[in-house]
């Protein structure tokens, strides 16, 4: 009788332990991510109600919404997407290929050019702000997508590189040799061998670069001023800036720059977040 | 032992055998081709990061020999240390350093200070504690621009986060962002709670790889909760700890959007960091040397600094 009652306080105990853990994890987090829940919850009010002030939602709307994209959200977001499509597409083409190479052949120069590449993630864009902005600017490129992606190209590469390379070397090559061995050539193996395997990794560096492109700042502000060619950080900006909107105008206006970077970073996570760990800090 | 070879030695008896592959037929055009092949794969990587990050960099060294202003001169012209004489001389340079290395400490020790306690707080598994991993990452991938106008209005007069500071007496009646004492200190505590969830993150994974054994053994050896978390959490925590604090803190020190949309480096210089200043130089002051001046001094102190830390820590990345 003392021996269960003993067991069942202990149980008890265990279970009450757990729900004060998970009320912990819950609470703080939710502190931390106040601002993006205010920013969430307020896109949806009324004026009138952000007004009143409070953090609890008394109303709903979608008109904000609607009043933000009347003020050059449509063509902002459509040079976001070109631009971040393109530089992610181009991107994870080069890498991979970059990263098979460092991988899978040895060369003479191999060790060199790795480290090259490598270099370019220890120069910050602020470094080279001034140097870009007048090149760019002596080859007419300001104002122009064009321009804007080839400054974005450098952002994700060298982490791009060395997840995938990381991804290949933990694969061993055996299998692929035997299969060239056996008469398969290098690009039939490439496409049924390699590619599969790399395909997550593929996919995390894809939507990686895609984040950095679309929420680029210093660069779009520094080479973009034409209405027509700005970017969705621009955009936002001038939402606040260029009229005095409303405030739920300008929240609608960062739900829509922020949600289709945090939609995709929830859809690939868990490959993005374990290799960019690996590539921070072994990098 | 033949397992315990290492990957290089491994990788380089396996492409041994793919070379003796191509040397088995007969040499010729297709030959030169296959010994192209790993060139043309690198190729397009290289010429990325020469064209469009080291050639300019090396521009940029350039141009900051030249003191070039866009009043006196149309182009640049080699005037050797004049640009470096100009800013090491003005107090607006070395007054916003200071306020860049008060800004890069304060992230790291907010994102280390809050980042351990939270990364063993979600140590422990739970029903949500996955979830909440997930969510916590949301700031950190969210843009800059975003979060920064979202700040602007909780702390503006009538925000939710002013509000309470206001209950506290912390503020008064304006935005702590329009007091010369507060801006700094607000815009790093923002910078910090940007940065936080990668630190935590870093720090939950190596938590996480930390053997349980070593608790359980400690715990029969009669170490107290305190002793285990000193003797074992900490020092296993320590390396990962060091080097996400090198990295995140040369991402705050090349900081420029949080403050520029927040404050634009005001009220009056008190939250100008170097990025901000760096920006005025070139777009507002025409003096691309100078600027660029100031992009290379900082590119080789913290150059310096990063390589001491991680030399007097003792920290091996490729052991973290």
């Amino acid at each position: 009788m003392t021996v269960k009652m003993l067991a069942l306080s202990k149980r008890q105990k265990q279970s009450y332990g757990h729900a004060v853990l998970v009320t912990a994890q819950v609470l703080v987090v939710l502190v931390l991510l106040f601002p993006m829940i205010w920013l969430y919850e307020g896109a949806f009010r009324t004026n009138l109600d952000l007004d009143n002030g409070g953090v609890i939602p008394h109303s709903f709307t979608l008109a904000n919404f609607q009043s933000a994209l009347d003020q050059g959200f449509p063509t902002a977001m459509r040079n976001s997407l070109l631009v971040s499509l393109v530089v992610s597409l181009v991107v994870t083409t080069v890498a991979t290929l970059g990263a098979y190479g460092l991988a899978r052949f040895s060369f003479k120069g191999r060790g060199l050019i790795g480290t090259t590449i490598l270099a370019g993630q220890a120069i910050p864009g602020l470094v080279i702000l001034v140097p870009l902005v007048v090149v760019l600017q002596k080859l007419h490129l300001t104002n122009s997508l064009v321009g804007l992606a080839i400054v974005y190209l450098p952002l994700g590469l060298p982490v791009a590189i060395y997840m995938l390379r990381s991804a290949l070397i933990a694969f061993s090559s055996d299998i692929e040799e035997a299969a060239m061995c056996d008469g398969a050539n290098r690009v039939a193996v490439v496409r049924h061998m390699v590619l599969p395997l790399l395909r997550p990794t593929v996919i995390a560096i894809g939507a990686f670069t895609f984040t950095l492109c679309w929420g680029e700042y210093l660069f779009a502000l520094s080479l973009l001023t034409s209405t027509s060619s700005k970017t969705l950080p621009l955009a936002l900006q001038d939402l606040f800036s260029l009229y005095t909107l409303p405030l739920g105008t300008i929240l609608a206006g960062g739900v829509l720059v922020s949600l289709p970077v945090v939609l995709l970073f929830l859809a690939v996570q868990r490959h993005l977040v374990s290799g960019l760990l690996a590539g921070a800090t072994k990098g | 032992m033949v397992q315990t070879r290492p990957v290089g030695q491994r990788l380089a008896v396996g492409s041994q055998a793919g070379d003796n592959y191509v040397r088995a037929r007969p040499k010729g055009p297709g030959h030169r081709l296959k010994l192209l092949t790993p060139y043309c794969l690198t190729g397009p990587a290289l010429a990325v990061i020469v064209a469009v990050t080291l050639a300019p960099a090396a521009y940029g060294v350039w141009l900051s020999f030249t003191n070039w202003q866009f009043l006196t001169s149309t182009s640049p012209h080699f005037q050797g240390l004049d640009a470096y004489r100009a800013i090491f001389s003005s107090p607006a340079f070395w007054s916003a350093f200071g306020h860049t290395w008060f800004w890069t400490i304060g992230t790291v020790i907010i994102e280390v200070g809050v980042g351990l306690p939270l990364a063993l707080l979600l140590s422990k598994p739970t029903k949500v504690s996955g979830l909440m991993t997930s969510l916590l990452l949301l700031p950190w991938v969210t843009p800059f621009v975003v979060v920064s106008y979202s700040w602007l209005y909780l702390l503006g007069t009538g925000g939710p986060v002013h509000s309470v500071l206001q209950a506290f007496g912390i503020v008064g009646q304006a935005s702590p962002l329009a007091s010369p004492t507060l801006a700094l200190p607000v815009l790093t505590v923002i910078s910090g709670w940007k940065g936080l969830p990668f630190m935590t993150v870093a720090i939950l994974a190596a938590r996480r790889g930390i053997d349980e054994n070593l608790y359980e053994a400690a715990a029969i050896d009669g170490a107290a909760r305190s002793q285990r978390f000193r003797l074992i959490t900490l020092p296993l925590l320590r390396n990962v700890m060091i080097v996400m604090s090198v990295v995140l803190g040369v991402l705050a020190f090349y900081s420029f959007d949080l403050v520029w949309i927040l404050t634009q480096g005001g009220p009056g210089t008190s939250s100008t960091i170097s990025g901000v200043l760096i920006y005025q130089q070139f777009f507002l002051n025409g003096a691309p040397g100078q600027a660029a001046a100031m992009g290379v001094s900082l590119f080789v102190i913290l150059l310096v600094v990063s390589g001491l830390l991680l030399t007097l820590t003792r920290v091996n990345r490729r052991e973290v």
